[in-house]
């Protein structure tokens, strides 16, 4: 400092002093009644970034975890409504199970097809259910109408095999829905596909198609086959044949109504007296929807007599009932399963989600927020400094030589 | 006796002058530009008295002096236009600071609801209300970037009318210096002495002056001063001041621009002055306004495009097509409003416009494009000064020219004519945030759901699976045709519907299914190959002309022989939410130059803080040596009250001395005249 001090910067010092012990003080204050250490980006540029992206990510998560709350209501209802499928399934498994006793009569088989057509209906209910927001849950992407219809001729699906997920972190989507093809149509069959020549004269009827010996059949069985029988021959012979019929049958034999036809590690039984000419085929196990199990058991309930043939056919169709009602709730607990898992991972994910906030949060706050003890002590200490810069000032300026000139 | 009267006269004299000069520098003290004045003293010339030597013969002025230092007051201008500089730059900056960062002004807030609405949306992509509200999002983000380039243009208009302002302060300045140049070397040339009170004056017009613009005085032998700007350009010169004037600019006559005219001569010196409040307002122009308009701009033109392209790829709720859910980046206005043709160009008639292809390519400078002879074209990127060279056909041919580059846009110019030397300032971001804006009326038209779809055969025995497939294009490269798979003679359909089957564990065919019963080979006919186990990507490519790729989908795990997959539109496909998860996804993909749409703006806040952060530092800094170079200055030049009451007691005491020579003096004649009574 020089030596010769004029009176400008005696005034502007002291001026200057009180002006900048003041905006700290103001800057202080604001920082303490708006709770926050950045005020603006230029406070502390970096801190002003990391609070954007801190930010950015708090918003994803509390998203993130809206989507699992969604998602879990989504899949709980779905697991309810698959427990009410179940459940129904094991009572037409009993109701099965019941028809399969020798020793009802017509008429009691007619009562159980009469429970099952309730079932049935039942059923397709269920599987048409619609959600909270009047979403048909198993039709894949065409939730605005209902998958399952009754055309007459059994049950159609009209949906597709669309699966809607949602977003519950960054890189993880869980699925909310399961599509009805894959839940009730689909099933695979426990048995050989089978059929009865269009032309056939005779009351035969061909069932109980169904795998042997796996070995043979994965190796040999190609599939289609062809088994026609001629009934000129006392007794009568069938003979089986690939389609189209190579230069020698696959096998030949005498025909017993209801004996076992096997080839292939493949077995057939037809049932009945077929006439001359008649032709059955046989083929791999296709797929069968649920409903048609339900809707076949009741039609033959309902329809056949208690005649020696029928009964075997009673017999027959409740055995290959019992084997796709087995194969449709094993489905139903695979998606089941699924849907658990799903839960779980939503969960575990939500998780994870409060625990990532918390720790945003906590980031958030030591960036952003005020240390009120610092700040205080702060606003404290520039006081002090704003009345010494005053008392000071008003001391000096107050000295002057002309007082004394008198 | 008689000189001792005339010693005590000169004594008398001298302390009145000092006194007077006391008095003088007690009432200008609070004068701004006073500096302190003060008597110099020298004794009379001696008298010779013979053998006695010579002997004093009082005391004479020799002048009247302005205590002053050039190297502090040359300081001081120094520090008062670098001062000023930081200052005005850094109270821009600082409404741009608090405007962008905050929760009620920045775009952080709607960036973050129309996302997270998105995938409210994509939970339940039937219900109305909630695309309402993804609708009402996405047009609270376009008004909010509507209002922030608001903003930026008030700043903008801000700047330009200061501009007027402080180059008319300059000019009455600089006349007067000159007007006071004139004035000092009438008066100082006549009697050989300093005029102290104009030369204090023009001091104190050079300092307001370094106030607007930073200045070189360079002192004159005759002692007049030039002024030029800190670059050389003159703005006194001798007894002449040069006019500065802000006119809107030849390259972006949206802008004002600093014209300089001396006599005919003018000179647009905008790019060539610093310091002052005008170097402040140019530079926060230049460096911080610009800037923050082409990345808002881009930020804007990315989000518009991106959800656009996305929307296009997707199905609404009625089943059409997707259309744009934000104006068209590329409206025949906007493209045109991206050139701004340079005044003094020559060509006729230059149909000239920018169309943005890939937004994620896009940077935030600004480009100049600049014609030489014979067609040679050079486009300069004005950020890092990287140029694009090129020859382009003369005359335009009938079909236009187009002007490719990497940088995301092209110039396309229909008709007209150039001559050499002819330039033209392309801002492909600039406006982007002003013509954001929402297109899409009806909620029903938000695409959530995607137009195929995939099922597997119910006869498979494989164990392969598909994927629900992507889309890759509806229409072709010009945007507006449909691809004939996706004809719209036949809606609700593909044309032809497809399945996929395998033909072996590893090779497929893509058939057409129009008749599911019997599937024939598509024409040309499309077959690949996988490799079981893994995940393989299978692309359809629509037959065109041209082939374009129009969807994929991923095969996985191990399909058998004779498997199929049916490939259809996806009819009535109102729940599914794949396009509203493609749109909320957008959120965190790196389509903005690299980055996400929020570290984009992140950058654009932080970036501007960090500036306005240093500004205030270096301007404290500045402050500071300022103050200490106006204390230095003060220290030397100004009153110090104390100090003159101290010489007024002292000259008062001399001249109370003198009198008392003067008086003995007097009382020596009356002891002699009395001796002869």
């Amino acid at each position: 400092m020089a030596d010769r001090i004029s009176l400008s910067q005696i005034f502007s010092q002291g001026l200057r002093g009180m002006l900048s012990a003041q905006s700290q003080l103001y800057k202080t204050q604001n920082q303490i009644s708006s709770g926050q250490r950045v005020l603006t980006p230029s406070d502390d540029p970096v801190a002003a970034t990391q609070i954007l992206q801190l930010g950015q990510a708090q918003a994803n998560i509390d998203q993130y975890k809206k989507n699992i709350d969604g998602a879990t209501s989504s899949l709980q209802f779905e697991d309810g409504q698959l427990g009410n499928i179940t459940t129904l399934l094991t009572r037409v498994h009993e109701l099965a199970i019941n028809a399969g006793n020798g020793s009802l009569t017509f008429t009691d088989r007619q009562a159980i097809a009469a429970e099952l057509k309730s079932r049935l209906s039942e059923l397709s209910e269920l599987a048409n259910t619609r959600s909270a927001t009047g979403e048909y849950i198993f039709g894949g992407y065409q939730g605005e109408q209902a998958p399952f219809v009754d055309t007459g001729a059994g049950y159609v699906y009209r949906g597709d095999q669309g699966q809607r997920s949602v977003q519950i972190s960054s890189s993880t989507f869980v699925p909310v829905n399961d599509n009805g093809n894959d839940l009730f149509m689909a099933i695979p069959s426990s048995r050989l596909t089978t059929g009865a020549g269009a032309a056939n004269t005779g009351d035969a009827t061909i069932a109980m198609g169904s795998v042997t010996d796996k070995a043979a059949f994965t190796s040999n069985f190609t599939g289609p086959y062809t088994i026609t029988i001629d009934a000129t021959a006392t007794p009568p012979t069938y003979q089986v044949d690939t389609v189209p019929a190579g230069p020698t049958p696959v096998t030949t034999g005498d025909y017993v109504s209801g004996e076992a036809i096997e080839f292939n590690g493949a077995k057939v039984d037809i049932i009945g007296t077929p006439g001359d000419g008649d032709t059955f085929t046989v083929d791999r196990p296709s797929t069968q929807s649920v409903f048609d199990t339900l809707q076949k058991l009741a039609d033959g309930l309902q329809n056949l007599s208690d005649s020696p043939d029928d009964k075997l056919r009673v017999a027959d169709l409740v055995s290959e009932t019992l084997d796709n009602l087995d194969s449709a709730q094993a489905r139903v607990s695979v998606v089941r399963a699924k849907v658990g898992a799903r839960l779980n991972t939503l969960e575990s994910t939500g998780n994870l989600q409060d625990g990532v906030g918390l720790v945003n949060q906590k980031m958030l706050s030591q960036v952003r927020d005020l240390d009120y003890a610092t700040a205080i002590t702060q606003l404290t200490q520039e006081n002090v400094v704003l009345q010494a810069a005053q008392q000071s000032f008003a001391k000096i300026s107050g000295m002057s030589l002309f007082d004394f000139l008198r | 006796m008689a000189s001792l009267l005339n010693i005590g006269i000169t004594g008398l004299s001298a302390s009145q002058a000092a006194l007077t000069t006391a008095g003088n520098n007690i009432t200008n003290a609070n004068t701004p530009g006073y500096s302190r004045q003060r008597v110099d003293f020298a004794t009379q010339p001696q008298q010779y008295m013979g053998a006695a030597g010579y002997i004093g013969s009082g005391v004479r002025i020799t002048g009247i002096e302005r205590v002053v230092s050039d190297f502090a007051v040359t300081q001081l201008r120094m520090d008062t236009a670098n001062y000023k500089e930081l200052d005005t730059y850094f109270s821009q900056i600082s409404q741009l600071d608090s405007l962008l960062a905050d929760q009620s002004t920045g775009l952080t807030p709607s960036l973050q609801n129309l996302f997270a609405n998105l995938q409210e949306a994509s939970k339940d992509p039937t219900s109305v209300p909630v695309r309402q509200v993804v609708l009402s999002n996405a047009q609270s983000l376009a008004q909010r970037f509507q209002s922030l380039y608001e903003r930026l243009q008030t700043l903008s208009q801000g700047v330009d009318q200061q501009l007027g302002t402080y180059t008319s302060a300059v000019n009455s300045l600089t006349e007067n210096i000159a007007k006071l140049n004139q004035q000092i070397v009438t008066q100082q040339g006549g009697v050989n002495a300093t005029p102290n009170s104009l030369l204090d004056q023009r001091e104190e017009l050079l300092r307001q002056l370094a106030e607007q613009i930073g200045v070189k005085v360079v002192k004159q032998d005759d002692g007049m001063v030039n002024v030029f700007t800190g670059s050389g350009q003159p703005l006194v010169v001798g007894t002449k001041a040069s006019t500065l004037s802000a006119e809107p600019s030849k390259t972006d006559p949206t802008q004002m621009a600093l014209v300089l005219r001396m006599g005919n001569a003018s000179q647009d010196i905008t790019s060539l002055v610093s310091g002052g409040n005008i170097g402040g307002l140019l530079k926060f122009r230049s460096g911080t306004l610009d800037v923050a308009y082409n990345s808002l701009g881009r930020l804007a033109i990315s989000i518009a495009d991106t959800m656009n392209q996305q929307q296009r790829l997707g199905l609404d709720l009625n089943g059409n097509f997707g259309n744009d859910l934000f104006s068209d980046i590329n409206s025949a206005s906007a493209m045109q409003n991206r050139v701004l043709p340079n005044a003094n160009n020559t060509g006729a008639g230059l149909q000239m416009q920018v169309f943005i292809d890939d937004s994620s390519k896009l940077t935030t400078s600004d480009y100049r494009l600049t014609f030489g002879a014979g067609g040679a074209f050079t486009l300069t990127r004005l950020s890092d000064n990287t140029t694009y060279s090129g020859v382009m056909t003369v005359p335009i041919p009938a079909g236009g020219q187009v002007i490719s580059n990497s940088e995301g846009f092209q110039i396309q110019i229909a008709g007209g004519s150039f001559d050499p030397g002819d330039s033209f300032l392309i801002q492909p971001t600039r406006q982007g945030a002003q013509n954001i804006d929402v297109s899409l009326q009806t909620p029903e038209g938000l695409a959530l759901a995607q137009p195929i779809r995939t099922e597997t055969s119910a006869t498979n025995t494989g164990s392969g699976t598909i994927s629900a497939g992507d889309m890759l294009n509806v229409y072709q490269a010009d945007g507006v045709t449909p691809l004939g798979t996706f004809n719209t003679t036949a809606p609700g359909a593909l044309n032809p519907p497809l399945l996929v089957q395998f033909t072996s564990a590893n090779t497929y065919e893509i058939l057409d299914n129009s008749d599911p019963a019997a599937p024939v080979p598509l024409v040309p006919p499309q077959t690949g190959t996988i490799t079981p186990g893994q995940n393989n990507v299978i692309t359809y490519n629509d037959p065109g002309p041209p082939a374009t790729p129009a969807f994929q989908f991923t095969v996985a795990g191990h399909p058998a022989a004779g498997d199929s997959f049916a490939v259809s539109f996806n009819a009535n496909g109102s729940s599914d939410n794949r396009n509203a998860l493609a749109l909320a996804g957008l959120n965190l993909s790196k389509v903005v130059g690299g980055q996400t749409f929020s570290d984009s703006y992140s950058q654009l806040v932080s970036g501007v803080g960090a500036t306005a952060q240093a500004l205030k530092n270096n301007r404290d800094a500045a402050d500071t040596l300022l103050t200490q170079s106006q204390s230095n200055r003060d220290s030397v030049s100004a009153v110090n009250l104390d100090e003159e009451a101290a010489n007024l007691i002292k000259f008062q005491q001399a001249y109370q001395a003198a009198s008392q020579a003067i008086n003995i003096a007097r009382s020596l004649f009356t002891t002699l005249l009395g001796s002869f009574q």
